[in-house]
C-alpha cells in the first residue's frame, strides 16, 4: 500500500509558530504556511515516526453526483497524537484536516 | 481563442495540406514539412546526480531547481546543434526546440524515421489528417560524443491532437439554464449590466478543484485567472471539473470582476487562506463538511478561525455553499453568506411578474446546532431538482469527473437515466448544486461592492436579504417547507440583483456589528 500524504495545521505554543516550523521542518515535515497556525504535510510513515500516530484510509466522494470524484485519505487511529519531548515546548495541538466535499 | 495556431507554418508542396474545418469550432492549421522532424533536445543537469528520467523523480515545482542546467549550457548546445546542420526554434530552461531534416536526424543520431498519420482532431474528422516523422519504436537514439556533456535525451515530438472543445455549448431536449445569459435573465443581474454596473474593479477569489483554461472564458472575454495553494499543484488542470464550471456562474452575473481561482490541495483551510491572503472583496466557497453536532469538531477550528478573520477582520464579503442535503460548515457559520437554492422553471407566473419558483428539493436548509440562531439559507440562488441538480450547463475540463459522470452516469436509486446528454468527453456538463447558487451570489455581491466599495459584509447581506424575491411554494432537502415571507427552505428567497443593486445605492455603509443592539 503506498505511503499516502497526511496534512495538518499545527497548533504552536506562544510566540513559538516560527521555532516550531523550524524544529518540524528539519523533521522532514513540508512546511506551507505560518501564521497563528503552522500548516504542514508529510507522508503517514513520518507522521508515524514522529508523533507516533497511524492512519486509516477513508474514501470520500468530492462531488456527490459523479462517482468517480472520490479521493482517498488517512484518518488518525488515535484521538491525539503524541507530541515527541524534543517539540513539548513548541507545540500545542496537532490538528489533521480532511478533505472537503463540493456541493 | 479555441487553438493555438503554429507560428511557423511548415507548408509543403509535396504533399497537399490537410483539409481545414471551419465549422464548430475551428480546428488549428498543422502543416508540416516532410521529411522534418521537431525534436526537444534535453540539456543535462548542472548536478549530475539528477535525472529528470530518473525512474523515481516526478516533477514538481520544489524539487525542479535539482534539474537545472548550468548556465549557458543552453546556448552552448543550440549552436552544437545548429554547426551541425539543425535550425533552433526556441533555447528554454531545461530543453532546447529544435528542427531538422530527416535524413540529417537519421545521420546525426543514428535512429532511423518513418511518416506517422494521425486525425488532427478526433472530433472533427473533416478538419483533415498530419503526417509527421518520428523514430521508429526500436531504434536507440545516440548522442554524439561531442554533444553528451550537453545534452542528456533527444526527444522527437508529435504534432498534438486538437480537442475540439467549443466555447458553445452543446444542445440538450430539457429546461436548463445556460451561461451567461439564462443566470443573469433570472437572477436580474442583467438589467444592473445594463445601468453600466458590471463588477470591475472588484476581485473575487474562489478556493477550488482547478480552473481549466476552457475556451468559454477566454470568447467571452473573462478576467479568469487562477492560482495555487502552497499544497496543490497543476493549477490548470481540473481532474473533477468542479472549480471550472461554477467559476462560470459568478462571470454570469459580474461578468468584468477580475477573477482569481486558488487550486485547493489537500488542505482545505490553507487553501481558503491563501484566497484571503489577496484580499479579495468578495470570496466565493462552493465546499465544506457536513456539520450536525452542537459543538464544531476541533480539527475544524482553524478553519473557523480563518472564516472569522476574512470576515471580521479583513471586511471580505465571504459566500459559502449551505449544501445539497448536508449541514454545510462554514455554510452554517453566522459571519458568513449562506446560499440555499430555487428552482426557476421555464415559464412565468400567471400575474407575469416573475418566473415560476419553488425551493429546491437537492438544496440545505436547518438551523445549526453549533451557533444558536443561526438558520440556513440567508437566500438562494438558482439550483435544480433532486436526484441529481440536472439544470445548468456549465464548462468542465473534457473527459474529467464531472463530465464522464454526468453523461453517463445513471441514477443508481431510481434505475432512471440521468445522462445530462452531453458527451462525456465534450467540456461541457449540465450539474447545479449551492455549488452553483454561491458562486451566482458572489456575482451580485461583487456587483453591489461595485456600487459601494465600502459596504461591510454584513451590509451586503442584509442587502441582499432585503431585495430577494418571496418563494412561497416548494420544500428543501431536508423537508423545510417554502412560505410567505422569510421561511426555513429558502431564507429570504431568491436574489434580485437589480433590487439588491438599487437598494446599495442609497445605503449609508455602516459596520453592523458596531451598531448597538436594537431596542
Amino acid at each position: 500500500m503506498s505511503d499516502i500524504i497526511v496534512a495538518a495545521e499545527i497548533v504552536p505554543l506562544p510566540e513559538q509558530a516560527q521555532s516550531a516550523a523550524k524544529a518540524l521542518q528539519q523533521l522532514g515535515f513540508r512546511i506551507l504556511r505560518i501564521d497563528s497556525h503552522v500548516s504542514v504535510e508529510a507522508p503517514e510513515r513520518l507522521w508515524k515516526k514522529v508523533f507516533k500516530v497511524s492512519f486509516k484510509r477513508k474514501n470520500k466522494r468530492r462531488f456527490e453526483p459523479s462517482s468517480s470524484s472520490s479521493m482517498e485519505f488517512g484518518v488518525p487511529e488515535e484521538d491525539s497524537p503524541t507530541i515527541p519531548d524534543s517539540l513539548r515546548e513548541l507545540i500545542a495541538e496537532v490538528i489533521f484536516v480532511q478533505p472537503p466535499e463540493f456541493f | 481563442m479555441p487553438s493555438k495556431k503554429r507560428s511557423s507554418k511548415r507548408g509543403s508542396a509535396e504533399k497537399p495540406a490537410p483539409k481545414q474545418s471551419h465549422s464548430q469550432a475551428d480546428a488549428p492549421e498543422i502543416t508540416i514539412k516532410q521529411n522534418q522532424v521537431a525534436f526537444e533536445a534535453v540539456l543535462k543537469s548542472a548536478d549530475p546526480r539528477h535525472s529528470m528520467f530518473d525512474v523515481n523523480s516526478a516533477l514538481k515545482a520544489e524539487n525542479l531547481e535539482r534539474y537545472r542546467p548550468k548556465e549557458e549550457l543552453g546556448v552552448r548546445a543550440a549552436r552544437a546543434l545548429q554547426d551541425l546542420g539543425f535550425t533552433v526554434r526556441h533555447i528554454g530552461t531545461f530543453s532546447i526546440s529544435v528542427e531538422g531534416a530527416k535524413h540529417l536526424w537519421e545521420k546525426t543520431f543514428g535512429a532511423e524515421l518513418e511518416d506517422h498519420t494521425q486525425r488532427i482532431s478526433e472530433r472533427h474528422p473533416d478538419a483533415g489528417e498530419v503526417t509527421y516523422c518520428f523514430p521508429k519504436s526500436d531504434t536507440a537514439i545516440n548522442i554524439p560524443d561531442h554533444l553528451k556533456d550537453l545534452i542528456e535525451r533527444i526527444l522527437a515530438q508529435k504534432p498534438p491532437i486538437y480537442l475540439g472543445i467549443s466555447p458553445l455549448p452543446p444542445r440538450v431536449g430539457y429546461h436548463h439554464l445556460r451561461v451567461p445569459s439564462d443566470i443573469a435573465t433570472v437572477l436580474r443581474a442583467e438589467l444592473v449590466h445594463r445601468e453600466g454596473v458590471t463588477g470591475k474593479g472588484i476581485l473575487v477569489a474562489m478556493p477550488d478543484t482547478g480552473f481549466y483554461k476552457h475556451p468559454f472564458y477566454a470568447w467571452h472575454g473573462y478576467n479568469y485567472t487562477a492560482t495555487l495553494a502552497p499544497d496543490a499543484t497543476k493549477v490548470e488542470k481540473d481532474d473533477i471539473g468542479h472549480g471550472t464550471a461554477e467559476a462560470a456562474n459568478i462571470f454570469a452575473n459580474a461578468p468584468n470582476i477580475d477573477f482569481v481561482g486558488v487550486k485547493m490541495g489537500a488542505n482545505p483551510t490553507l487553501a481558503f487562506k491563501a484566497a484571503a491572503d489577496l484580499y479579495p472583496a468578495v470570496m466565493s466557497n462552493s465546499w465544506g463538511f457536513d456539520i450536525r453536532e452542537a459543538t464544531l469538531p476541533d480539527w475544524l477550528k482553524p478553519l473557523e478561525a480563518a472564516v472569522v478573520e476574512a470576515v471580521r477582520v479583513r471586511g471580505i464579503t465571504v459566500c459559502f455553499s449551505a449544501g445539497n442535503g448536508q449541514w454545510g460548515f462554514p455554510g452554517q457559520m453566522p459571519e458568513v453568506i449562506s446560499v440555499g437554492g430555487v428552482y426557476a422553471y421555464e415559464n412565468l407566473t400567471s400575474r407575469e411578474d416573475d418566473f415560476d419558483l419553488t425551493a429546491s428539493d437537492y438544496a440545505s436548509s436547518f438551523e445549526s446546532k453549533i451557533y444558536p440562531g443561526r438558520r440556513v439559507p440567508d437566500f438562494c440562488g438558482l439550483v435544480g431538482l433532486t436526484p441529481r441538480g440536472r439544470y445548468i450547463m456549465l464548462p468542465v475540463e473534457p473527459g474529467d469527473a464531472i463530465d464522464r459522470d454526468m453523461a453517463i452516469d445513471k441514477d443508481a436509486a431510481t434505475g432512471s437515466d440521468q445522462s445530462d446528454e452531453t458527451k462525456p468527453d465534450d467540456g461541457w456538463a449540465v450539474i447545479s448544486g449551492t455549488s452553483a447558487a454561491c458562486p451566482q451570489i458572489a456575482g451580485v455581491c461583487a456587483l453591489i461592492k461595485q456600487v459601494q466599495p465600502g459596504l461591510p459584509p454584513d451590509l451586503v447581506k442584509a442587502v441582499l436579504r432585503a431585495s430577494a424575491r418571496d418563494v412561497s411554494k416548494g420544500k428543501s432537502a431536508m423537508g423545510e417547507p417554502a412560505g410567505e415571507g422569510f421561511d426555513g427552505a429558502t431564507g429570504s428567497g431568491l436574489v434580485d440583483a437589480y433590487k439588491a443593486y438599487k437598494l446599495a445605492r442609497s445605503v449609508t455603509p455602516q459596520n453592523l456589528s458596531a451598531l448597538p443592539a436594537p431596542r
